[in-house]
């Protein structure tokens, strides 16, 4: 198998950039569990800021 | 269409509207994928994750990245199909008061054909793009008027501009009084955007 082959470098990049979407779709959902608007919106108290 | 998301699925739904606008506006930035171009996305994704955020900015995120994407394609390869900027445009400035960055984006496309124009061996590609581009900026910027207040959203951007100068500086005056200093939020809101917006144009460059 040629490492720096044109059919390895395309599979390497479409693999890198389904591995960029799975990232942004799990960041996206953690940013929005870190959200405090939701405890406002949903009546909680607002956690404390540690510093 | 915030309000509508939430009213048929609550937090759940917009929780993953995020998400899926989230993974657009990377999905838009990349373009082809190669492999350069997805380690830098895979860099950017925390601040796109924050600037995608279920409020109304997310719109000005996606649009600004599909607006470049297509200009930028037009650029490389002389033809992308511009007459998705003005419906665009037309659901930018009735989303978000970001579509000024559109706006931005369509001015500087625009000179910088035009300084293409001043290379005699550049001029006549230039023109040509310029050419077959000009009815869909110019569409698009008249597209901007449809909105509840006509072109009086721009009165409404300069007094947008100016209550972020008062932000600024009561958020400057609050840091005196409190004595310690943390950045201002206007200035690090300013670099965030900076930083995401300016991304992309690394991005669409590496795809050479």
């Amino acid at each position: 198998m040629d490492l720096f082959g044109e059919r390895t470098q395309r599979i390497a990049a479409w693999a890198l950039f389904g591995l960029a979407l799975a990232y942004a779709f799990v960041a996206a959902l953690r940013t929005v569990a870190d959200f405090r608007c939701w405890m406002v919106a949903g009546d909680r108290p607002i956690p404390r800021d540690p510093s | 269409m915030l309000y509508l998301v939430y009213t048929v699925g609550g937090f759940a739904a917009l929780s993953w509207m995020n998400a899926v606008a989230c993974v657009a506006v990377v999905a838009v930035s990349v373009g082809r994928p190669r492999f350069l171009t997805c380690a830098l996305a895979i860099l950017a994704v925390p601040s796109i994750a924050f600037r995608t955020a279920p409020r109304a900015e997310l719109f000005t995120t996606f649009f600004f990245a599909v607006y470049l994407a297509l200009l930028w394609k037009h650029r490389r390869e002389g033809q992308a199909p511009l007459w998705l900027l003005p419906p665009i445009m037309l659901a930018w400035v009735n989303a978000h008061s970001g579509f000024s960055a559109g706006i931005a984006l369509l001015g500087f496309y625009a000179a910088q054909e035009l300084l293409e124009l001043c290379f005699a061996s550049r001029r006549l590609e230039a023109a040509r793009r310029l050419q077959s581009a000009a009815p869909w900026i110019v569409l698009s910027v008249l597209a901007t008027a449809i909105n509840p207040w006509g072109f009086g959203v721009y009165r409404a951007l300069l007094a947008h501009n100016k209550l972020a100068e008062f932000r600024a500086l009561w958020s400057a005056s609050g840091r005196r009084c409190a004595s310690r200093p943390p950045p201002s939020r206007a200035r690090s809101n300013f670099a965030i955007r900076t930083a995401v917006t300016g991304g992309c144009w690394p991005l669409r460059v590496l795809q050479w």
